[in-house]
């Protein structure tokens, strides 16, 4: 399942390490994370280390799955 | 039961009773302490914000002025509370620090032994109330995860006498009923708006305590920025020490879209000389260190010196101890740092992992060795050590860390460590899920031939230990336990540290058997051998026991020094209120109750039954329920004891084979005694080459067990049929043939 980080505030590169395989944009005070997310655990994961470093979390969404109607 | 008594209390880590210091750079901050003085009297205080909004720090500050007025009890909690054990050891230690006088009437030696919620928990809250104002702070709460730790909390939070201030510092709000302690007024909140800096606060920290010279309109533009976060606003602070043109830096700052982290992290680097960039790196996978330590992670010698200069220059390496051994990183920092080792390292972590695995593992703080071991993804490690010391935490009453350790490893590594699947296997049990403990067996029986040789646990093989399990945990099937217990008896021989707990195994089948002579005669080897052994569990169970047969042999002045003398040890050895020993309680009011002593005997029977439940063994709860059930009738409770009666009927209606307990429960109720129970299909066995001629040893031959198994099944299966010869029980078996 895809899903859709938005986090305030424009965070480099750097930070790609903990978000392993995803995609970071930037754009007009926002970093907008994108990629697959294979559970639970793995999503919880991801939003605790987001919150470990002060950033704050706008939204989290799934995108839709490629191809489907 | 399990291998020792309970001499390993949880070892607690008394750097998290320990504040954090407060440095001479904490600015007293008089408008939030102020505010949590408005907690006092109400049900829950509570400082919620997102890392790095300096919730530590406040806390730690307020308990130093707060301190003059009222005890002050700290615990900063982390992973490890989520076992309960751990979480109420640490609490209770903490409160007997702040208060000498609850450190006697609650000591937390006890915590590992006695049912929590039941028993535990009420007591602490009545010796709270018996003790004037204190305050207790649990920081990182949001690292308490589990909901069986959670809801030890809500209980207590729901009982705590007004006279506790409780402070709760949080990333996220708790699982409690905050809505409704808002509503009644009972609820203290500082969140993340109360805690940013104000202009006058950074001017403060600033200029006054680090000294830095920022013009008035340089820290309203850096409180700007940050939003008043005080890690933001610290991160600053460092990239600007030692900066010629601070202005132009804070200018950079304000003139970027970056994220103030992203902007800081690199500057905060920046700012110090690449040994010291290094050190902190390679030093952040730990999660805390020491001068020792960082040498053996960095395998090179200059922690010391490295140490001790960011002590003095950086507030986001946090002294855990007095005397300024230990220490950690701010979680905030430790992340960045941890970011950008990644980045720069990312092949070295693993090494930095086994490095500080080895130094933890010889210096024998096994729990951080387990964590990095498997950080590193060393398994065999990991496992080697957990298989050596998962006794020591069962004996500490923290089966549900292992299980936790256990549960981090891949399924495919479990699956192929016979060790480590006993090792489940035994936790299962001992957690009282037979569900649980037939899946480890089940992925075990996959692995196929099991490897000989002893196991790190003192067991002879896995063999073994497979099969002291199966004696130890009877699941309700006495002639499985006893058929068990005898090829046991075989596995581990008399030197074996396991040996008494094969050897109460024995005696507690024989004794549910109606095998009186056996059961008394392993009984009594288990409670001489079990002291020298520290095996108190299954050494105090077997006094007990013995208390029991006495009983039914009619030895009433033996039955009663018995139970006086099984109470005694399990009081000495803090088994009192444990749930492996139950039966303590149920053989001392049987005791009393035969010496017509009947009004104190019910609530120990009770406690006897309340205990037995929580351990969760079908034929020790039908025998605790027997007694029960026959002295409520005996005080004219003909409602409750009916109950009761029907509750172990249904009990041992379920039980593969239950011995004689149908039959005691039937003399108990006064009934006709039923008929013999079904032989089982291993007892059908041997029954019919018993009456084809065969001997004993020959039958044994036939049937792959040994001949003391044999043995076990056919006075097994005489006692169930009610004959004493093999001429009986060839005449019964003929005459069943020809009825068809």
């Amino acid at each position: 399942m895809s899903y859709e980080f938005v986090l305030r505030g424009e965070i480099g590169d750097r930070f790609s390490v903990l978000f392993e395989g995803m995609h970071l944009e930037r754009r007009s005070g926002l970093t907008v994370i994108t990629g697959d997310v294979h559970d639970q655990a793995h999503l919880h994961g991801l939003i605790e280390r987001i919150q470990e470093l002060g950033i704050e979390l706008v939204s989290v969404n799934p995108l839709p799955r490629k191809g489907s109607v | 039961m399990t291998s020792a008594g309970r001499p390993d209390a949880p070892v607690l880590l008394v750097t998290k009773l320990h504040p954090p210091s407060v440095l001479a750079q904490t600015i007293a901050r008089e408008r939030l302490f102020e505010r949590l003085r408005e907690g006092r009297g109400l049900k829950l205080s509570l400082v919620a914000g997102p890392a790095g909004f300096g919730k530590s720090t406040l806390l730690a500050a307020w308990r130093e002025e707060e301190t003059r007025e009222r005890p002050v009890a700290w615990v900063t909690l982390d992973g490890g509370d989520n076992d309960a054990i751990m979480l109420w050891s640490h609490v209770i230690e903490a409160l007997g620090r702040a208060c000498p006088a609850l450190a006697e009437t609650i000591p937390a030696e006890l915590v590992p032994a006695a049912p929590l919620l039941e028993v535990l928990l009420p007591r602490l809250v009545n010796a709270l109330t018996e003790q004037g104002e204190v305050v207790l702070v649990l920081d990182d709460f949001h690292r308490l995860t589990s909901a069986a730790a959670r809801e030890t909390l809500r209980w207590f939070v729901d009982y705590m006498p007004s006279t506790l201030q409780l402070v709760l510092a949080t990333r996220a709000d708790p699982a409690l009923p905050l809505g409704a302690l808002r509503a009644h007024g009972q609820l203290l909140e500082l969140r993340a708006d109360d805690l940013r800096f104000t202009a006058p606060e950074a001017h403060e920290f600033l200029n006054d305590r680090l000294g830095l010279g920022l013009a008035a309109g340089d820290v309203d533009l850096l409180v700007t920025r940050t939003e008043g976060w005080p890690a933001g606003i610290y991160l600053a602070a460092l990239s600007l020490a030692g900066k010629p043109d601070k202005a132009a830096l804070v200018r950079a700052f304000d003139g970027t879209s970056a994220h103030v982290v992203d902007f800081l992290s690199s500057e905060v680097l920046g700012a110090y000389e690449p040994e010291l960039q290094a050190f902190m790196l390679r030093t952040s996978v730990l999660e805390r260190l020491c001068v020792p330590l960082c040498d053996a992670v960095l395998d090179g010698t200059g922690s010391a010196a490295a140490l001790e200069s960011l002590a003095r220059s950086n507030l986001f390496l946090i002294p855990l101890d007095d005397q300024r051994r230990w220490f950690r990183f701010h979680h905030l920092f430790a992340q960045l740092l941890r970011v950008e080792l990644e980045r720069r390292e990312p092949a070295l972590v693993p090494t930095l992992h086994r490095r500080a695995f080895e130094w933890h593992d010889e210096f024998g703080t096994t729990d951080e060795a387990i964590h990095h071991a498997i950080a590193a993804h060393a398994f065999a490690e990991a496992g080697s050590l957990i298989a050596g010391t998962w006794v020591h935490y069962v004996n500490a009453g923290r089966t549900s860390s292992v299980l936790d350790r256990l549960l981090r490893f891949p399924e495919a590594t479990l699956d192929g460590d016979a060790r480590l699947l006993l090792v489940l296997a035994w936790i299962s049990a001992l957690r009282g899920s037979e569900a649980d403990m037939r899946a480890a067996l089940a992925r075990l029986d996959r692995l196929g031939e099991l490897e000989p040789g002893p196991l790190p646990d003192g067991f002879a093989s896995l063999q073994s230990s497979l099969c002291v399990l199966s004696a130890a945990f009877a699941w309700g099937d006495v002639a499985a336990s006893l058929e068990a217990g005898a090829r046991s008896v075989e596995l581990e021989g008399p030197e074996s540290p396991w040996r008494p707990v094969v050897t109460w195994s024995l005696g507690w089948g024989h004794y549910c058997n109606g095998d009186l002579d056996q059961a008394e005669r392993w009984l009594t080897e288990t409670a001489e051998l079990a002291p020298p052994a520290d095996q108190w569990i299954v050494g105090t169970g077997a006094i007990a026991d013995l208390s029991l047969i006495a009983g039914l042999r009619g030895r009433h002045a033996e039955q009663l020094r018995l139970a006086g003398a099984a109470v005694d040890q399990a009081r000495e050895q803090g088994l009192l209120e444990a749930r492996e020993v139950g039966e303590v309680h149920t053989a001392h009011g049987v005791a009393l109750a035969a010496h017509g002593r009947r009004e104190e005997a019910l609530p120990l029977l009770e406690q006897g039954v309340f205990l037995r439940r929580l351990w969760g063994q079908p034929l020790d709860l039908a025998d605790g329920l027997i007694a029960l059930a026959t002295a409520t009738a005996g005080v004219g409770d003909r409602a409750r004891a009916a109950a009761l009666f029907r509750e172990t009927e249904e009990l041992l209606a379920g039980c593969p084979d239950a011995g004689v307990l149908p039959q005691r429960l039937a003399a108990a109720m006064g009934a006709p005694v039923p008929a013999r129970a079904e032989l089982s299909e291993r007892e059908r066995e041997v029954l019919a080459l018993l009456s084809s001629g065969l001997s004993e040893r020959e039958i044994g031959q036939e049937l792959f067990l040994s001949f003391n198994t044999v043995h076990t099944h056919v006075k097994s299966l005489y006692r169930k049929l009610g004959v004493s010869s093999r001429a009986e029980a060839v005449e019964f078996h003929l005459g069943e043939t020809r009825r068809g």
